[in-house]
């Protein structure tokens, strides 16, 4: 954990969750596992507060807590369950991409909440869903299917339940089934309360939305009480990975191939394991069959398509087995190391340019070389290349082996092999991508605190619009309160918005590059 | 030495200058005759009324005036004719200047540097200095710069290894040189030589390491580098000429039968190997008292002898000023080939062929692209051979000189190192004598440029001085505002 990981895990905590949880979650992070009191204690807050946060940050999947031998409860902040907040519109836009509006939606919520019931996530969502459909009813059987949908597809999955103990005895923790393989489907108990209270409901009438939130504050009502749903990120996280890989297929040889990518991909994903390093091998007919059928990809396109990727100098795609047609894996170890080469290399050629990128890749295609030799390969003159060279040393993308012909290490008699170490400079540009990550937002914050009142004035003059509208004033009394905004006002308005799209923006590309760094280096640490 | 024939003394010097002249005559009509060399043998069956004594004044006249060479096959002594012209040419230069001139003469194309010069004349460094002043103001020989590329030349061509070990045979050859003109040889006066030398232990500056090396050292320090206490510099320096290895390696038999350390062993292998192929009466003296010491050190020449051969290859990558005879036209290893025009690296011309190559493929491989045909023969299209890109370059005539197959390689190479081609190798496909064919395809980069250098962090110069609160800090970062402004 460095200070820059702190520093911006420390603005999302104030972010989302307000200045407390920041205080509490950064105290977590500088001092590791602490008890309840220890917390309160040293940041000097009320006990019920410190619990109210850390209740929060459990809600949201954030603070774990595990019993210390000596009897008490010590609870920790799992550090990339707050860093994968950053990603959370990725996520949504993926279930967009993938299932439509309602799954959008319903990951929304369930992002929005970190743990909820299925049957309090369905209503809200088919609420939000009525409230912005012009026109036809949203059936709430239809964002049930979604969700059942989601679950099955393993982007949803079930809180561990909590076992009641027999024995009676108060325990400090509650202690959890860990019954792993069934968080993936929907119990029948459950889905037949949601089904009864829905037929109930639907007996009780014609309910209005404002009635049945009220409905819904009292928990026991709840049919599915005490089962709780939150989104699954490893699964995200190899859904985003997966298309990382198939796009790199798709510049890479064409979009037909990267289909082909894709359904391999798709074929083994449900029956993954995270910790191997290559997909399940998948046989010719089951990736002819899942293709697309609008591609038009016949057989003999789809084996030469195959024979390419299997020939590729990325080796991606292996040839497991002759049998079934020929079995195919996908090693994804060696895609993300691909994939984050790539990055590193387009980090080197815009950092610094295309000859500096020449001897950067050149000693990752080498792996040692001396400078007599770099100056050589890469035909960049002594001077030009020794300067480069040394930059990058000294920025430390590239480093520095010596190997002494006699004991005493005197320079004279020593070669210095330079290389490059992959997973020491994604390491370093991970660390710098943080940092950047909390540059964009500390100026995003900084832009709105500086336009506060602006921004302000717009929300309340927009209110009174919308409220004058609602009654039905004339359009002159409206666009008499508009006009309160100088037309000066305006276009600082605009430009803000325009500044806070640009960093939002830069903050979810930069966020790609965090995301194949961070997977490359899981796969790294893998072997 | 007196020749007695009887009669005055003048009369007796005259016929014997006489005969002297006539006998030389002879040799000299001999060797044009037999222009493979002549040994003593065949003088003595030609001229049989001359008698031993007279034979060796008149050679010796001849070797001193320049006109024969002497020459050694076997064990037996050669007498050849010296090269006529090279000798017209440095005419009324003194023996030395002929000595240099015939040394830089053997080098041929390559050149030879000042410091193999002097090691093979045996001439102090202002003396040959001054010899090669005065060469070059003659016009008789030039410098060339080398060029560093030339080891790396070496390298690629099939007899790279062959060049460096042919560098090291000269050496030894000087060394074996040593040993067979090493006339009268005595232990007594060796031993006298060698008190000059003595051992030393010198501490190894390595920490943690208290081991100590053995070392030698002159006892003279004006010999001996001052400053440099590793015994590496010094035996290496010592030892450098064949006459005090040969030395050398006889102390080492004498005082110090256990020294076998690694600093002295490459001198002991150099003489051992000379000893080993040449077996004059003397070496073989060497060889059967220094046995037990070859044999120690037998197992240090494996690795002893690729450390020679790195030192050599490193000389030869060092620019260096060589010299070689004025019409001579320089070797490519020396001005380093096409990329080198007044042994300057051409670094635009290496760009400029860079992106033409580029460009070639890139074409190459959006035509197979718009072909529509199946994944397969799109890809098969992309491919270009080194020789048709070599051809389609020296077609477009941006070069003046001539580039060979081998040069479009070494740039297309650049191309691969920059991501923008890659290379597959076909066996048996072209017709190339190798019966390889290299073939080139322009691949795209598989992704965009990453989201780190699309914020301003990415390429900033102070990005590692910035923080919250800081004097530099994201709240009022001047580039920050400039891109926002955008």
């Amino acid at each position: 954990m460095s200070t820059n990981e702190i520093n911006l895990c420390s603005f999302i905590l104030k972010e989302y969750h307000g200045p407390v949880a920041e205080k509490v979650g950064v105290y977590l992070l500088k001092n590791g596992s602490m008890p309840l009191r220890m917390i309160a204690q040293d940041l000097s807050l009320k006990l019920s507060q410190t619990k109210k946060t850390l209740y929060t940050l459990m809600q949201h999947n954030m603070v774990d807590f595990e019993l210390h031998k000596r009897g008490f409860v010590e609870y920790r902040l799992d550090i990339e369950n707050v860093l994968v907040r950053l990603r959370f519109p990725r996520f949504i836009y993926s279930a967009k991409m993938l299932y439509g509006d309602t799954a959008e939606l319903l990951v929304e919520e369930l992002l929005h909440h970190g743990q909820i019931e299925m049957s309090r996530l369905l209503d809200k969502v088919t609420e939000r869903l009525n409230e912005s459909a012009e026109g036809g009813e949203v059936s709430s059987e239809n964002v049930r299917e979604q969700f059942v949908a989601l679950v099955h597809t393993q982007f949803i999955r079930r809180c561990l339940a909590v076992t009641t103990h027999t024995t009676g005895q108060p325990q400090a923790i509650p202690s959890f089934s860990t019954e792993e393989q069934d968080v993936h489907t929907v119990p029948t108990s459950v889905l037949n309360a949601v089904d009864s209270r829905k037929r109930k409901r639907s007996v009780d009438g014609s309910e209005q939305a404002t009635k049945k939130q009220r409905t819904d504050t009292s928990e026991e009502q709840l049919p599915d009480k005490g089962v709780f749903w939150q989104i699954d990120y490893q699964r995200f996280n190899h859904y985003l990975r997966d298309q990382h890989i198939i796009n790199a297929i798709g510049e890479r040889v064409d979009k037909r191939a990267a289909e082909t990518v894709r359904a391999i991909l798709r074929l083994s994903e449900l029956s993954m394991d995270f910790r191997v390093p290559t997909t399940n091998p998948v046989s010719y007919h089951e990736i002819m069959q899942a293709l697309p059928k609008e591609l038009g990809v016949n057989s003999e396109t789809l084996d030469q398509y195959l024979k390419i990727l299997v020939d590729d100098s990325m080796e991606f795609i292996l040839k497991a087995d002759d049998s079934g047609g020929g079995m195919y894996v996908i090693h994804l170890k060696r895609a993300l190391t691909t994939i984050c080469k790539a990055h590193l290399e387009s980090v080197v050629r815009e950092r610094f340019g295309s000859k500096y990128f020449r001897i950067f890749k050149l000693l990752m295609l080498k792996k040692q070389l001396e400078q007599k030799q770099i100056e050589e390969f890469a035909m960049i003159p002594a001077k030009e290349a020794k300067d480069m060279l040394y930059r990058m040393f000294g920025e430390q993308f590239v480093t520095i082996t010596e190997v002494p012909r006699t004991p005493d290490h005197a320079p004279s008699r020593t070669f210095f092999l330079f290389s490059v170490n992959i997973s020491y400079v994604a390491r370093m540009l991970l660390e710098q991508c943080y940092k950047a990550m909390f540059n964009l937002t500390l100026r995003r914050e900084h832009e709105t605190k500086e336009n506060k009142r602006l921004l302000d004035k717009q929300q309340r003059v927009e209110a009174i619009a919308a409220s004058l509208e609602q009654s039905g004033a004339d359009p002159s009394q409206r666009d008499e309160v508009e006009e309160m905004i100088t037309p000066s006002e305006r276009a600082q308005l605009a430009r803000v918005k325009h500044i806070t799209n640009k960093l939002e923006q830069s903050e979810l590309q930069l966020e790609e590059t965090v995301f194949v760094l961070q997977t490359y280096l899981q796969y790294d640490k893998l072997s | 030495m007196t020749i007695d024939r009887g009669g005055g003394e003048a009369q007796a010097l005259w016929v014997d200058l006489g005969a002297g002249l006539k006998l030389a005559l002879g040799i000299i009509q001999l060797c044009q005759d037999i222009p493979k060399g002549i040994t003593d043998q065949v003088i003595q069956n030609d001229m049989p009324q001359f008698d031993a004594q007279q034979r060796v004044m008149a050679i010796n006249r001849l070797l001193s005036t320049g006109r024969i060479d002497l020459l050694k096959s076997g064990n037996q002594l050669i007498y050849r004719l010296k090269n006529a012209e090279a000798a017209s040419k440095v005419k009324g230069a003194g023996s030395h200047e002929k000595l240099v001139y015939q040394i830089i003469e053997e080098a041929g194309n390559k050149g030879i540097w000042i410091r193999d010069i002097r090691y093979k004349c045996n001439l102090l460094l202002t003396e040959v200095n001054k010899i090669l002043k005065n060469l070059e103001s003659k016009k008789l020989i030039k410098a060339v710069k080398s060029v560093s590329l030339r080891s790396w030349m070496m390298d690629r061509n099939a007899n790279a290894a062959e060049n460096v070990l042919v560098d090291l045979d000269q050496e030894l050859e000087h060394i074996r040189g040593f040993i067979c003109g090493c006339r009268c040889f005595d232990d007594g006066t060796c031993c006298q030589q060698f008190m000059d030398w003595e051992i030393v232990d010198t501490p190894n500056e390595c920490k943690g390491d208290n081991s100590q090396t053995e070392g030698l050292r002159l006892k003279n320090p004006l010999s001996c580098s001052p400053g440099s206490s590793h015994p590496m510099t010094n035996s290496g320096s010592i030892c450098s000429t064949g006459e005090e290895s040969t030395h050398l390696l006889l102390y080492l038999q004498n005082h110090h039968p256990q020294a076998s350390t690694s600093t002295n062993s490459v001198c002991l292998t150099r003489s051992m190997n000379s000893a080993d192929i040449n077996c004059p009466e003397q070496s073989r003296h060497i060889r059967s008292r220094t046995s037990p010491l070859l044999q120690q050190s037998a197992h240090h020449v494996k690795w002893l002898l690729p450390l020679a051969h790195q030192k050599m290859t490193k000389e030869a990558a060092s620019k260096k000023k060589v010299y070689m005879l004025f019409n001579v036209e320089p070797d490519r290893s020396v001005t380093g080939g096409a990329w080198y025009s007044d042994q300057d690296f051409e670094s635009e011309f290496v760009e400029v062929l860079n992106q033409q190559c580029f460009k070639f493929l890139e074409q190459k491989a959006t035509t197979a692209r718009e072909a529509k045909t199946n994944p397969m023969a799109q890809k098969n299209a992309a491919y270009a051979s080194s020789s048709d890109i070599c051809k389609y370059i020296s077609e477009l005539g941006i070069s003046k000189v001539n580039l060979s197959v081998e040069d479009i390689e070494m740039i297309l190479d650049t191309l691969i190192y920059d991501g923008k081609v890659e290379r597959s190798i076909v066996a048996g496909g072209g017709g190339d004598a190798g019966g390889q064919m290299k073939l080139y395809r322009a691949t795209p980069h598989i992704t965009p440029p990453t989201g780190l250098m699309r914020t301003p962090c990415g390429v900033c110069p102070v990005f590692h001085e910035c923080h919250a609160g800081g004097i530099i800090s994201p709240t009022n970062c001047v580039y920050m505002k400039e891109w926002l402004e955008y």
